[in-house]
């Protein structure tokens, strides 16, 4: 490590050039102004604080689940809560709390894997349409736009009775509902970043145009991205549940919350919780993952980048 | 008209530079923006060439149009006597190391995802100009102190830094591939005063170690321009209206526009201030989509004769290497 008075004797430079004739701006700590944003709301820390609950949930559904997923207790069909079975049991006589909690694997699995398929693909095209611009990325956006006419959910039944059923069947069939929403915001933000004058700097010194797109460019797109890729999390665990509700999702009888609901509506008068227990687990995971992604929108807001944590 | 003068760093020839105006859902185009029109100088090694005028009348482009951002509608750039007008990327990519860009603004002139360092050896590491990560370092320690950077600030943000030290980077960065010509575009005009001089010493300080580096000085700041350069070009509405060597061009100033474009420069000097007499010009520069007939200038001359309005005045040498394009001189 050089220190100061060697760069001040340093050959060839006289002595002339005053190093440090300012002093850095005072160091913000970025991370801790993250945090300090990021949390200052409760609904956000109640949301992060269920993630991260369910999240704990599914790795340790073996030691936390009462009963395996499939084990059946066939004198014990449709049984009222007691304190063996805390939420009760399904009309094969398994555990329902049981099954909620591996049920969050396929939640979380199934979220997790279409974010990430789609937000891949997705931002690959839009990057390619906004830093091309001209009729390529004209083609592209309105490709997009019909894409995104196209009713989500019957998106999704149409591929899905395609495809096998299955996790990869249900994950591509809702990944091609969500990758046109990651090509329109990357597109937006690709157009916006170009403007910047580090990306001619970057064209001026000769780089190629893949090292501009993924050195300078979608680095700086990254915080929207982080946003919706939150955002849709809540979307694709809720589509893989209706898709699941509606008999095209996870194969019973691994246990999906979606397809836990459709069990139980046939027994919604006798044991209403059959039901209702999944799609309060579905809704409250679905709300988590949105505050989550609301509380990560107002901590990366470019805005407070630099600014003290006040 | 210009020297084809050998071993010049840059020579632009009947520098034509139109953007189309395109309108309606075919993308027609409806009109060009003249952006420049028949541009022609030189810049030797070693030299300081100040690129004078008013917002909007082409010093960016030309700058761009030099370093191949653009591509020319018309007319040559020769960069060390090689023609790069019509160059394609990859062969533009290996004289780019011996050019390059520093920016009017601090802030987005530096990628605030990269630490300092990065910035600084970007361009190393694209040419391939560094063969180990010891020699990288060496190499990025060596520019941030050319530039007086210490070297212990390579692995901080650029957010981190102020305006002036950012400039030191943009500079740095672009000595990074030791390269023969830097276009400064308004590369003080956002700083404060006292960084402006710092940052002038620093280009002044950097061309009297290396004797063929050149700058083209980009800016409005007359006197900026007077302190720095060797030779001075003032250009209005996308053609230079007047070109000769910086003392000459303050002391004997020929050109009308010149003539009005420096009387409105305050002076230091309150006694002389006191005597300044400022040549308001009337009306407003006119439109590059549809200049004048003639001299660009000459609704606004005070000195237009009729056939101001019919040609174009050419550049010519009014004695001593002192072009002017003027029927009046």
């Amino acid at each position: 490590m050089t220190t100061k008075t060697d760069s001040i004797n340093a050959p060839g430079l006289g002595g002339e050039v005053d190093i440090l004739e300012e002093q850095l701006l005072p160091p913000v700590n970025e991370f801790r102004r993250f945090v300090k944003v990021f949390f200052r709301r409760k609904i956000v820390l109640i949301g992060f604080i269920i993630v991260v609950l369910i999240v704990a949930m599914a790795i340790f559904a073996d030691v936390i689940a009462p009963f395996g997923p499939y084990e059946q207790d066939l004198h014990n069909v449709l049984a009222a809560p007691d304190s063996t079975h805390l939420l009760g049991t399904d009309s094969l006589g398994r555990d329902l709390l049981s099954r909620i909690i591996y049920g969050s694997r396929v939640a979380l699995s199934v979220g997790v894997i279409t974010v990430l398929l789609s937000a891949a693909v997705g931002t690959l095209i839009g990057l390619v349409a906004g830093y091309a611009e001209g009729a390529l990325q004209s083609v592209i956006m309105r490709l997009t736009d019909a894409m995104m006419a196209i009713p989500s959910l019957i998106l999704s039944l149409i591929v899905a009775s395609i495809l096998n059923r299955g996790v990869l069947g249900v994950v591509i069939a809702v990944a091609i509902t969500l990758f046109p929403g990651y090509i329109r915001l990357i597109n937006g933000q690709v157009l916006s970043v170009k403007q910047n004058d580090y990306v001619m700097a970057g064209r001026s010194m000769g780089s190629h145009k893949a090292r501009i797109m993924f050195r300078h460019i979608l680095p700086n797109c990254l915080s929207p991205l982080i946003v919706q890729m939150t955002m849709m999390m809540g979307v694709a665990i809720l589509s893989e549940a209706s898709l699941s509700f509606l008999g095209l999702g996870i194969l019973p009888p691994t246990a999906a919350w979606g397809g836990m609901c459709y069990d139980g509506y046939k027994y919604l008068m006798m044991r209403p919780l059959l039901s209702i227990a999944p799609g309060l687990a579905i809704m409250v995971l679905v709300f988590s993952f949105n505050m989550v992604g609301d509380g990560l929108r107002d901590a990366l807001d470019p805005k407070l980048r630099g600014t003290s944590s006040n | 008209m210009i020297e084809a003068a050998r071993g010049n760093i840059v020579d632009i020839v009947n520098l034509k530079m139109y953007f189309p105006v395109r309108r309606g859902l075919l993308k027609r185009k409806i009109a060009d923006v003249k952006a420049l029109d028949d541009v022609s100088f030189s810049i030797r090694p070693g030299e300081t060439l100040g690129l004078v005028g008013e917002s909007g009348c082409g010093k960016t482009t030309v700058g761009r149009c030099i370093v191949r951002l653009y591509r020319p509608t018309g007319g040559i750039v020769m960069f060390e006597g090689a023609d790069i007008s019509h160059s394609g990327e990859s062969d533009l990519r290996q004289i780019r190391r011996k050019m390059a860009l520093v920016f009017q603004d601090p802030y987005s002139s530096l990628d605030p995802r990269m630490s300092s360092g990065d910035i600084v050896g970007e361009p190393l590491k694209i040419h391939h100009l560094v063969k180990s990560k010891k020699e990288y370092d060496e190499r990025v320690a060596e520019l941030f102190i050319m530039s007086g950077l210490s070297p212990d600030m390579t692995d901080r943000y650029p957010h981190e830094f102020s305006g002036g030290q950012r400039q030191r980077l943009s500079i740095a960065r672009a000595l990074a591939g030791d390269p023969s010509l830097i276009v400064c575009d308004e590369p003080i005009s956002a700083l404060d005063v006292s960084m402006q001089a710092q940052i002038l010493n620093l280009l002044q300080e950097l061309q009297s170690k290396n004797d063929r580096l050149s700058y083209l000085f980009i800016s409005h700041d007359l006197l900026a321009v007077q302190y720095i350069s060797q030779r001075v070009a003032v250009m209005y509405l996308g053609r230079v209206v007047e070109i000769s060597d910086a003392g000459e061009l303050y002391a004997n100033t020929l050109h009308p526009y010149s003539i009005a474009l420096l009387s409105a420069q305050p002076l230091p000097d309150p006694v002389a201030e006191e005597k300044r007499h400022r040549i308001i010009l009337t009306g407003d520069v006119p439109t590059p989509l549809n200049p004048p007939a003639g001299c660009a200038f000459h609704p606004r001359c005070p000195r237009a004769k009729k056939e101001c309005s019919e040609s174009v005045p050419p550049l010519r040498d009014a004695g001593g290497g002192h072009f002017v394009a003027c029927h009046c001189v």
